[in-house]
């Protein structure tokens, strides 16, 4: 039974645009865009790849880059739990970086750019600094196009 | 003193500037420009232990642009952008990424660092091993599952 909410994208649920300060990236590589849900150990939001994005080409990116939007989604939950609005009341510099990625699997070899995707990421282990979350990005069809253990370092 | 290149019947193959086989197997030499904006192949090579390149970050590379705003950092997936091209130059373009485990991004990467990177060929089960230097330090390495669309 997979633990992230059925319905990909047609799943009908409240978003909450993220601030220009919710997250340290901005421009092409900015990859989350809005929150649909959060609890406490788990996230689901929406993203795409801009096609202005340094690694698209011909309005297609290799999908190695739904990594980024893994990882981004994961930090976007990191700074909710740290209090921080998804409007960016407060600035979050760096909330974590990814060190690493213990197991990720592609369905596809690239993706299209400017295409709405939803992430779900839930937190499954933190000890000290160190937080491992297991995502999943979803087509819009609800395709699994990333399944992955991502580790990410609260940094600081 | 230096990390060496390449193992050294690929290195004499450089020095010829040519193409040629080492033994029975092929070594050749692709002529890529750029992998990505701004990921310059000054040196590329794929010989039957697998694929090596030397890429410049250039400074002026779109990949810096939001990440992050006075504090570039070269974003991760640049690496696992290369390890994709590395093996469609080994593979074919049909080459895909399809299985990642054990990757560890162990430094940051910063605008102007020149890398070398080595692909082992893949295994029978499409399966090899990857690493990142800047100089001695490994910046990033993993194991990656290569698959076939």
């Amino acid at each position: 039974m997979p633990w992230w909410p059925a319905g990909g994208c047609g799943v009908a649920l409240t978003e909450r645009l993220l601030g220009e300060d919710m997250l340290p990236h901005s421009g092409p590589a900015r990859l989350v865009e809005a929150v649909l849900e959060v609890k406490e150990d788990r996230l689901t939001c929406r993203g795409r790849v801009p096609g202005a994005s340094a690694f698209a080409a011909g309005g297609r990116v290799p999908a190695v880059a739904l990594v980024e939007m893994a990882a981004q989604a994961v930090a976007v939950h990191r700074a909710l739990r740290l209090g921080v609005e998804p409007s960016g009341a407060a600035s979050v510099r760096r909330s974590g970086y990814l060190v690493a990625i213990r197991s990720a699997s592609l369905a596809a070899d690239d993706v299209a750019t400017d295409v709405p995707l939803v992430v779900d990421a839930r937190r499954t282990l933190q000890a000290g600094p160190l937080v491992t979350y297991e995502v999943r990005v979803s087509g819009p069809g609800s395709e699994a196009l990333l399944t992955a253990t991502l580790s990410l370092h609260a940094g600081g | 003193m230096p990390r060496p290149m390449m193992p050294e019947p690929m290195t004499a193959m450089v020095s010829m500037g040519t193409a040629g086989s080492l033994g029975e197997r092929p070594v050749y030499f692709h002529v890529t420009s750029a992998i990505a904006d701004g990921l310059t192949v000054l040196e590329e090579a794929v010989g039957p232990s697998g694929w090596r390149a030397r890429l410049r970050v250039e400074p002026s590379s779109r990949v810096f642009q939001g990440h992050f705003e006075g504090d570039p950092i070269l974003p991760g997936i640049a690496h696992l952008v290369v390890l994709r091209h590395a093996l469609r130059a080994m593979r074919g373009r049909g080459a895909t990424v399809r299985e990642l485990s054990s990757v560890r991004f162990r430094r940051v990467v910063r605008p102007g660092a020149v890398l070398e990177v080595s692909v082992a060929a893949p295994d029978a089960e499409g399966g090899c091993r990857f690493d990142v230097h800047l100089g001695h330090a490994v910046v990033a390495s993993g194991r990656v599952r290569c698959g076939f669309d």
